[in-house]
Formats: structure tokens, sequence, C-alpha cells
């Protein structure tokens, strides 16, 4: 196929090539004057009709990436928010750990909780200090909000807490109100209450009240909130009543905790055994 | 002008339609093809000489007003069908492989971008393009692209 007019043979497309190169360097050159301007004006105007339907989908596309960028983004700051919240959280306890801390008469240890055995009815706690640091079975756990167990074993650098959610937990308790005292355990019913016992019937004992520790039985020093009233119902049989009360510390959400270096006195101990021995 | 003329510049403006509105955006790694060059050596593959350099002509000059790069394209098209019209295999008379297509445009992209490239860096009209991505990866996308529509061409 050739064009009519191009039949002088390999000398012409010398010329041609030569001509449209010579053109093209003439456009390079003269680029800026206001004809080319023109021209380009119109072919922008052209092609701006032709891209139109197009730019739609570049729309789209971008739409598409955008959003794939912004929910990566938002994978990131939610992950950022949330161990924000968790810092926050943590604050707010260890501030409050420390102002235990300081207003306590009793030397504290702050301890982390680093094992929840809370599945069952034989729950229990592990901490991240032990015998290193001076930790000894009988040793109070408490938060700043209120009791939540004993040591009951210790290893070099760990301890076990029995928590208020064990069976075999006992707290000689009082009612801050009415100095009614008793003892509160757990009767593994409900995991959301505790029961205080032999507190006489003619106490009344009103809903709401706070019960903290006595400091009677030697093994918590007193005035450590426990629990609130909640609800009381007599004793059958007997004299006595159950007042049901919510405990302070709520062990799903603690992370954090204080051990109050406190150990019962060896005199009232030996003064205990003699008196069962003898009577 | 007669009608197998007229056919290829009818071509020649679908592959520029193509080129400016598709494959223009089809950036990877900052390398574009150029199905115009594609075009342009099937006329080279298919027609003589002439006919090669006013088809370069054409679709240079186009491309040039409308990516505002005023001769540059012009040049390295027509600087292409001219010299490069000799080196490209003539259809009609060789069945190709595709690995030979894939070499043949390569090789025939790698020299249009160098003359692109060179000029667009001696008159410092588009210094933001990458030199290799223009250079190598124009070539290769280009090369992919020509050798698939042989392919299917083929078929």
């Amino acid at each position: 196929m050739r064009f009519p007019f191009v039949k002088a043979g390999g000398v012409k497309d010398h010329i041609l090539t030569a001509f449209f190169i010579f053109f093209a360097f003439l456009m390079l050159l003269t680029r800026h004057d206001g004809g080319l301007q023109n021209i380009r004006k119109v072919a922008i105007t052209a092609f701006s009709y032709l891209e139109e339907p197009l730019s739609n989908i570049r729309v789209y596309r971008t739409a598409l990436q955008t959003n794939r960028q912004l929910h990566e983004q938002n994978i990131v700051l939610l992950d950022e928010l949330s161990r924000l919240r968790s810092a926050r959280e943590q604050n707010i306890e260890l501030k409050k750990l420390l102002d235990l801390k300081e207003n306590s008469t009793y030397e504290m240890l702050p301890v982390k909780i680093v094992g929840k055995n809370l599945t069952g009815i034989n729950n229990f706690l592990t901490i991240n200090a032990g015998s290193n640091d001076s930790l000894k079975i009988g040793m109070p756990l408490i938060h700043p909000n209120g009791l939540v167990g004993r040591v009951i074993a210790v290893s070099a650098n760990y301890a076990q807490i029995m928590p208020y959610l064990n069976p075999l937990f006992r707290v000689s308790a009082r009612i801050q109100k009415t100095r009614a005292y008793g003892v509160v355990s757990w009767e593994t019913q409900n995991i959301e209450e505790l029961v205080m016992n032999y507190v006489p019937q003619t106490i009344p004992v009103e809903i709401g009240s706070i019960v903290e520790t006595s400091g009677y039985s030697h093994e918590y020093p007193v005035n450590i909130p426990i629990g609130q009233v909640v609800r009381t119902e007599p004793e059958p049989g007997m004299q006595t009543q159950r007042i049901y009360l919510i405990p302070f510390v709520s062990l799903n959400e603690i992370a954090e905790a204080s051990v109050i270096k406190y150990t019962t006195d060896a005199e009232i101990d030996s003064l205990l055994i003699n008196t069962m021995e003898n009577y | 002008m007669n009608i197998g003329a007229m056919k290829y510049f009818l071509w020649a403006g679908i592959a520029l339609l193509l080129q400016l509105l598709i494959f223009r955006h089809l950036r990877l790694l900052g390398s574009e093809p150029d199905v115009v060059l594609v075009f342009l050596l099937y006329v080279m593959a298919n027609s003589d000489r002439t006919t090669s350099i006013y088809i370069a002509a054409f679709t240079g000059f186009i491309l040039d007003i409308f990516l505002d790069l005023w001769g540059i394209n012009l040049i390295a098209k027509v600087a292409t069908a001219f010299l490069a019209y000799h080196f490209i295999p003539k259809i009609v008379e060789t069945k190709l492989l595709v690995s030979q297509i894939f070499l043949i445009i390569l090789l025939t992209a790698l020299f249009h971008n160098l003359i692109f490239v060179g000029i667009a860096f001696f008159v410092q009209s588009r210094l933001d393009l990458l030199f290799w991505n223009y250079l190598i990866g124009n070539a290769i996308f280009t090369s992919v692209i020509g050798s698939f529509t042989y392919l299917f061409k083929s078929t």
C-alpha cells in the first residue's frame, strides 16, 4: 500500500523525515507561542469531552483505593486507641494504688496479676511477687476498691492468691454503721455475691451498708472494704441472719493490686493455741 | 489518498484514542505502555516506509498536542519509523514466534524511548519523568502489550 504522491522512491523518505523533524524542532522552539497554545486549548477541550465518561471509572478506582487505605488506617488507629484506653485504665489503677500506699499504715507491695483461674469453684490468682519480695503465706491482697484475697502459696518470684470467690475463703468482717460482726464467705451459688453469717437477727442491717474487715481474726488489717449489702435473709431455725453483699472488687477486671505485708502477731497466735489446748 | 491508507489513519486514530484514554493511565511502577508504537510497528511490518513515516508523523503530532510535548513524540516516532524500518521483518513474508515479536518490539521501543528521553532531557520539557522507568519500563510494558496483541490477532 502506497500513497499516490510518494512514488519517487527512497529519497522521498529522507526528505519527509527531514521535514517532519524540522517541523518538530520548530514546534519545540515555538511551543510557548500563542498559535500553538490555541491548538492546545482546543485539544484540551476535545480531550476533556472524551475523558469525561472515563473519569468516573478513575474516581471509582481512586475511591476504592482510598477506602482500602482508610480501612487500614482505621485498623491501626483502633489498635492505638485500644492501647491508649488500656494505658489510661492502668494509669488510673496505678494512681489509686499509689494513693493507697501513701495512706496506709502498713508496708505495701504493688504487684501485677499475671494469672487468673476464675473458671470454677477453686478460683486462684497468681501475682508477680514471691519470697524474694518478702511475701509470706497469709498476707492479704488488696485493691484500692477493697479486699481481693490472701496469699496461700509462695515461690521465689510468684505467689498464689486465694480470692474471695473461693469456698475456703473466710474473713472476719463488720458492718460499718452498726458494728455488727460476722464472717464473710462465698457459697459458690452466685459468683456476684458473698455472704456474711453469724450476725444476730436483732441487729437491723440497712441495704447499701458497707462491710469491711474487722481485724479480729488477726489475718487481715482492720477497715479494708469488702462489699456492699444488697439484701438480708433470716437464717432458718437460728437467731442469726444471712447478709448478702456485692464485693467492691471485680476479680475479672483487676490487673494490679497490692500485697499488705501484714502478718499475725505471734504472741496472739500462741495465746490462742494455749487457750484452745487448755479449754 | 487510497482506501488502504485511510484505513491505516483510521486505525491510527483508534490507537491514539486507546493510548490517550486508557493505556496512558495503566501505570505500573511509573511505566506505561505505548500502543501507538505497537501500531506503528504493525504498519512498518505491513506497509512501505513512506506510509510508516506518515503514520508516525500523524500519531506523534497528535500525541504531542494532547500531551503538551510539542515535537518530542513526533521526532521519536518519525525517527523510529525511518531508521528501524529495514530491521522490522515483514509479516507477509515470515510467521514470527511470540518471543521474536516480543524482542522486536522491545528493541524498537528501547530505541524509540532513547530518542524520546534524550530530546526530553535536551529541551527540559519532561524533567519529572523517571529515566529508567521510561526507557526500560515503558519498553517492557509496550512489548508485553504488543506480544499479547499479536497472540490475540494470530488466534
